[in-house]
């Protein structure tokens, strides 16, 4: 594999405002169970003061990726840019990936009765577009990456947000800019 | 936590009393004389009705079982790939231990019509019998390969509950377990009381070994969050507690209470025996997938 | 304990080595996609714009093929919403689209029974001419027809709904806005009229309050340039009781208490007074009035009692004074939460003058930005319908026959209240009152007494629910249109994407069936024109002064992209006020008039009753505009039950825990809400963001009195709605 492509999220910048989630959903009309993409809001516990920070989640594109591991079918693919590419026309709906995947990605459409996933929008990232939901991100909270040791040398780049499973279960290529939080005068 | 998952829950349990039926049966064969060719044919038959039972539940599992076939594509690391080889090895080798069978049919009907048995016909017997054992052994061998397949399919590491030998120590258990009763209520009237005494113990050695490893496998749980989360759902569902009396309890009173008074004969009781274990295994596999905790994203929706 | 993998592995792959000489892929090959699913016609598209009532009105691009639109994107010709939709805007296919949409005119019998049978046009325009002209007969006038539309879609034919009741005669009218009223007065008193800066010219500011104010989730296209102005220094302060997702971004985050914005702006006057910042050039040039405001501060305000009113402590309005004061230029965004209490106007009034004082107005990079309706100069010809000859109207006050207005904000009330003649029939069309309005039980009890209501929506909400005839509207894929920005100064074209679906027709459409009817029952009952294609209507609506504008001669040429308003980027920044003073009005007399203070003075804030001791707000939601959207299956999947947010101390002391069911009630009503435990709301404060959720009677507003806000009446002609001032006790349900 030459190169792994993958996102960069800025819990900074993000206002959790949702757009990505839609965005998504829009590109592909997607139906109204799967959700490829969705914006999980942090737990004020996790932070000194209380706040709504959130972060931005789909498929990440994992180096080691169990669901490709655990499909009978061969439905996933990971490509020389490594997305990890699930061809819906392969799957039988085992929904063995769903119950591998710590992030839940993964999921079944109950209509079709297959498995869907974020596909990081390889057409069009073969067309020179970015992916629908960088596209759709209006503070700029979300950028298409390549995961490498320059991204995770930089000062602020982490490999993981409270809240999330550990990510030496599947490597998944995702980094987030941590949140930062201002001064609050609160009543309470 | 997971679902009901009937599906899998009928493939799994009746697939592994297929398996453990032929490997009870393979056991009892090691001594040539020892297997009754009757127990013989009613075994390999149950065994590969309760087979394809279980291959056929499999498919309800599937969004797409017209496209099942498909499964097999991915030897190279999924598991239910090679469960599915492994299971469709297991049934073309009972298909040969059916043909075995019908054959052997013939045979005795010949060999018991004839006033006298001829040193050819022995010979051939013993063949036939060494062959038997052969298959049976083969198809041991395939279905217990396929019975570990299966469990390794849930040794995911995403499931603290299932990422460990548990899976596959408990799916072995249940086919010794269950194989050994049902062979048992097939053959009570064809196997002889040792052999009874024998499947008896070796049903007491699988519940004893079942519950220990419960025990030991519940207290490891605790350690990672998820882990616990499935051990608290255990303990706190009255399906668990049901599945301990009807699986474990039940079923060891019982053989203990056969075993000591040597009632080894007692049809009525080895059935019960049988439902209640029978019913113990399926409640108990339900919860395994009822307690299943994946590790996850614990942020807000 | 652990068992490797790889032991497994080896025993199986061993079983299965004879087999992998064959090729499995053979079996497992994809099957393509099948020639019947090629589409037969090139991707079209086409330029729409969200009709919502935004601030952010967005350009959108919408693809349309083989008549069926595939997808929508943001137009990346419209320099404020820059290519990009908000959530809202990307779930608009499954608007188009959903299943729940009205198809039909259907009829409800009896009414409120959800017994609904499709008529045919005909009969629904036969059904509801002969009923006008009944109402008509037996009183002598078609004042007994009331006619309520707001703001479900802002299009400017839209306004022909308007036009509808015009060209039958007078009727009775909802007059008003329940949004922002209020904060629309303070700037008339203030300034003229309500005129904001380009919001594009934030990024010039070099610090930037927002007040009350939810960008995150109801403005979300001015992040970049709030980020920008950030990136070039300016610190972001939101001053709001409720810990927002904006809020949460913020360098400094002020909770203060609920309608105390006022006395923390005073307290801020105060102290840049005491430490002699005030801008007095710019302030005693451009103001009347503005020493006799000074003198009050230093008699009347001090920085303790600033502190004690607002919660917030002194050294952090000195700090926000001084910083404010003297950053220069320095932006204000007045949200239109903080004007929906008792003394909201007065509050923005007060913040008005605190703009002045620091020379802050009409420069770039600042002003006290509120929103603006420079942009709507249309022609509004759609609206524009003499009444029939002979009609009979209401004499007003000033002796004019004409409509009779009666109070939006008011609105269950005032229809039971008239009695000569009575209101017999309801017209609603872009209006959901029986979501919106002010207590539900009330407006429940007046649909109940009408004799016929005629709705015109999309959707079977709760209004249609209480109709007896629902018409299907179009929604603006289907329409031609035009619409501008309360907010930002781009106009943009509303081209016709798809064909209508199903039966559903535009307003304009419905209005001229109408006409067609009526005539056709008595000849000249109805004015209004009968023929033109949705295109003419809209060619109508624009002038010379909207060319000049934007800068075109023709509205066709919009079709390639949205204009901006040839405006500066600081409003006022002529000094040219639309006061009587053409100052500004620190002292104004049009307010005392009024009966409200001439200063911006405080005025105290309503005061919570002991019996409901909790304030339960309902701001605007995220997956929604108001009824709007939320209802729509990707919405419900992603925010599937609404919920109210409770302080965990609150909530300890009513023994509820997250998750718990609670009943939030008053005299008027109550509702039952799940909990969640947060502490982005505070001590006293419960939060629940209003929204019609699918399959549900989630309503907000059953608890909610129809108090009026302090000012509206001015500029609106009603006072606005304290939303905010809605007391409640809670109890786990």
């Amino acid at each position: 594999m030459s190169k792994q492509l993958g996102f960069l999220h800025n819990s900074e910048k993000c206002v959790g405002c949702r757009g990505c989630e839609m965005a998504c959903k829009n590109e592909y009309q997607i139906d109204a169970t799967p959700q490829w993409r969705k914006v999980f809001q942090l737990h004020e516990e996790d932070f000194s003061l209380p706040t709504r920070m959130f972060f931005s989640m789909a498929c990440n594109h994992c180096a080691n990726p169990e669901c490709l591991r655990v499909c009978p079918v061969e439905a996933y693919t990971k490509r020389d840019d490594g997305i990890v590419v699930h061809d819906p026309n392969r799957c039988i709906g085992c929904r063995l990936c769903t119950m591998a995947c710590p992030y839940d990605r993964p999921q079944i459409n109950p209509a079709k009765k297959k498995v869907e996933k974020c596909n990081l929008c390889y057409q069009r990232i073969d067309n020179g577009e970015q992916p629908a939901c960088v596209a759709a991100c209006i503070p700029g909270a979300l950028e298409l990456v390549e995961i490498n040791d320059t991204l995770d040398q930089k000062t602020g780049v982490l490999k993981t947000l409270p809240g999330l499973p550990s990510p030496k279960l599947t490597t998944p290529s995702i980094r987030f800019i941590g949140p930062k939080q201002g001064k609050q005068i609160r009543r309470d | 936590m997971g679902d009901w998952e009937w599906p899998l829950i009928l493939f799994t349990v009746l697939g592994q009393i297929a398996i453990g039926i032929i490997v009870m049966l393979w056991w009892l064969d090691r001594d040539r004389d020892h297997l009754d060719t009757q127990l013989f044919k009613k075994g390999v038959y149950v065994s590969g009705g309760l087979l394809i039972l279980a291959l056929l539940a499999s498919l309800f599992h599937l969004g797409h079982p017209e496209a099942a076939y498909r499964a097999l594509a991915h030897l190279g690391s999924s598991w239910l790939s090679r469960e599915i080889l492994l299971f469709l090895l297991t049934f073309l080798a009972w298909i040969n231990l059916f043909g075995m069978s019908r054959r052997q049919t013939s045979s005795r009907a010949i060999g018991a019509g004839a006033a006298t048995i001829t040193t050819a016909e022995i010979a051939a017997g013993g063949q036939q019998s060494g062959n038997r054992s052969l298959g049976l052994g083969i198809t041991s061998v395939l279905g217990l390969l396929g019975i570990a397949s299966s469990a390794m399919i849930y040794v995911l590491p995403r499931v603290p509950a299932w990422n460990n030998v548990g899976p596959v120590l408990f799916f072995l258990l249940t086919t010794g377990l269950l194989g050994a009763l049902v062979t048992l209520v097939l053959g009570r009237k064809l196997l002889h009381p040792a052999q009874k005494k024998l499947l008896l113990q070796w049903s007491l050695g699988c519940t004893i070994a079942s519950l220990l490893f419960y025990v030991i496998y519940a207290s490891m749980l605790s350690a990672s969050m998820e882990g616990a989360a499935s051990l608290n759902f255990l303990l706190s569902s009255p399906l668990f507690w049901a599945r301990a009396l009807l699986g474990w309890f039940a079923p060891l009173l019982l053989l203990v209470n056969l075993l000591k008074n040597s009632q080894v004969a007692k049809t009525n009781l080895i059935l019960t025996l049988t439902l209640l274990a029978g019913l113990g295994e399926v409640l108990g596999r339900a919860l395994f997938y009822l307690s299943a905790t994946g590790i996850q994203i614990t942020a807000l929706f | 304990m652990k068992l490797s993998r790889r032991k497994f592995l080896g025993g199986a792959v061993a079983a299965a080595s004879s087999i992998t000489l064959f090729n499995f892929n053979l079996l497992t090959g994809s099957p393509s996609a099948s020639a019947a699913d090629q589409p037969s016609e090139a991707m079209k598209t086409f330029r729409n714009v969200c009709p919502r009532n935004c601030y952010d009105t967005c350009g959108m691009i919408t693809y349309v093929q083989d008549g069926i639109l595939k997808k929508v994107e943001g137009d990346p010709k419209h320099g404020y919403t820059n290519g990009k939709l908000c959530l809202k805007g990307y779930a608009y296919p499954r608007r188009v689209y959903s299943p729940d949409r009205i198809k039909y005119p259907m009829k409800q019998t009896p009414r409120g029974s959800g017994n609904w049978t499709r008529i045919s046009w005909d009969e629904a325009m036969d059904t509801i001419a002969k009923k006008i002209l009944d109402l008509k007969q037996r009183y002598g006038s078609t004042l007994p027809i009331c006619l309520d539309k707001y703001s479900g879609n802002f299009g400017i034919v839209h306004y022909g709904i308007e036009g509808t009741m015009s060209s039958i005669g007078y009727t009775t009218r909802a007059v008003g806005t329940p949004c922002w009223p209020a904060g629309i007065d303070a700037q008339t008193y203030d300034f003229g009229t309500l005129y904001s800066n380009d919001p594009e010219d934030m990024v010039n500011a070099k610090y930037l309050i927002l007040w009350g104010q939810n960008a995150a989730w109801t403005a979300i296209h001015s992040f970049p340039f709030i980020n920008k102005a950030r990136e070039r220094g300016a610190k972001l302060v939101v001053i709001d009781p409720i810990l927002t997702s904006t809020a949460s971004k913020a360098d400094l985050y002020i909770q203060v208490n609920p309608s105390t914005d006022g006395a923390l702006a005073l307290g801020m006057a105060r102290y840049i007074i005491d430490n002699n910042w005030v801008d007095w050039e710019y302030a005693r040039a451009n103001s009347i009035g503005f020493d006799e405001w000074v003198d009050y501060i230093k008699k009347e305000v001090t920085l303790d009692w600033a502190s004690e009113k607002t919660g917030v402590p002194k050294d952090i309005i000195m700090e926000i004074a001084r910083e404010y004061a003297t950053a220069k230029p320095a932006s204000m965004w007045v949200g239109y939460g903080m004007q929906r209490h008792t003394n909201g106007g007065q509050n923005v009034r007060i913040i008005d003058a605190l703009g002045v004082m620091t020379g802050n107005v009409g420069k770039s990079g600042g002003g006290v930005n509120y929103g603006h309706l420079e942009t709507w100069g249309f022609n509004y010809n759609a609206m524009v319908n003499a009444a029939p000859k002979g009609s009979k109207g209401f004499i007003g006050p000033d002796g004019k026959e004409g409509d009779r207005a009666i109070n939006m904000n008011n609105f269950a009330h005032d229809v039971s209240a008239q009695s000569d003649p009575p209101v017999k029939m309801l017209w609603l069309a872009c209006r959901n009152p029986g979501a919106q309005d002010p207590d539900t039980n009330a407006i429940e009890k007046m649909f109940a007494s009408m004799e016929f209501v005629v709705t015109v929506d999309s959707f079977f909400n709760k209004t249609v629910e209480m109709s007896d005839i629902v018409l299907p509207a179009t929604t603006h894929f289907e329409d031609w249109d035009v619409m501008a920005s309360y907010w930002h100064y781009w106009i943009g074209i509303n081209e016709r994407a798809i064909d209508p679906l199903y039966e559903s027709k535009s307003d304009v459409e419905i209005a001229i069936e109408l006409s067609k009817k009526l005539n056709a029952l008595e000849p000249g009952s109805c004015t209004f024109p009968t023929s033109g294609t949705p295109e003419e209507w809209l060619a109508k609506e624009f002038n010379p002064g909207i060319h000049q504008m934007l800068g075109i001669e023709d509205y066709k040429e919009l079709i390639d992209g949205p204009r901006k308003a040839n405006m500066p980027a600081a409003s006022w920044s002529d000094g040219k006020f639309r006061t009587p003073s053409k100052k500004i009005e620190i002292h104004c007399e049009l307010a005392e008039k009024n009966g409200l203070p001439a200063l911006p003075i405080w005025v105290e804030e309503m005061k919570t009753p002991e019996k409901y001791p909790i304030r339960f707000m309902t701001p605007h939601p995220q997956h929604a505009l108001h009824s709007q959207f939320q209802n729509l299956d990707w919405m419900m999947t992603a925010n599937p039950e609404p919920k109210v947010e409770i302080h965990p101390v609150l909530a300890a002391k009513y023994g509820i825990a997250e998750g718990n069911m609670v009943k939030v009630y008053n005299d008027l009503g109550s509702i039952t809400v799940k909990a969640h435990l947060t502490r982005t709301t505070s001590l006293n404060v419960i939060v629940s963001y209003e929204s019609w959720y699918k399959n549900s009677n989630f309503n907000v507003n059953y608890t909610l009195k129809a108090i009026p806000s302090d000012m509206g009446k001015q500029a609106t002609g009603n006072d606005g709605l304290a939303f905010h001032d809605n007391f409640v006790m809670i109890e786990k349900a």
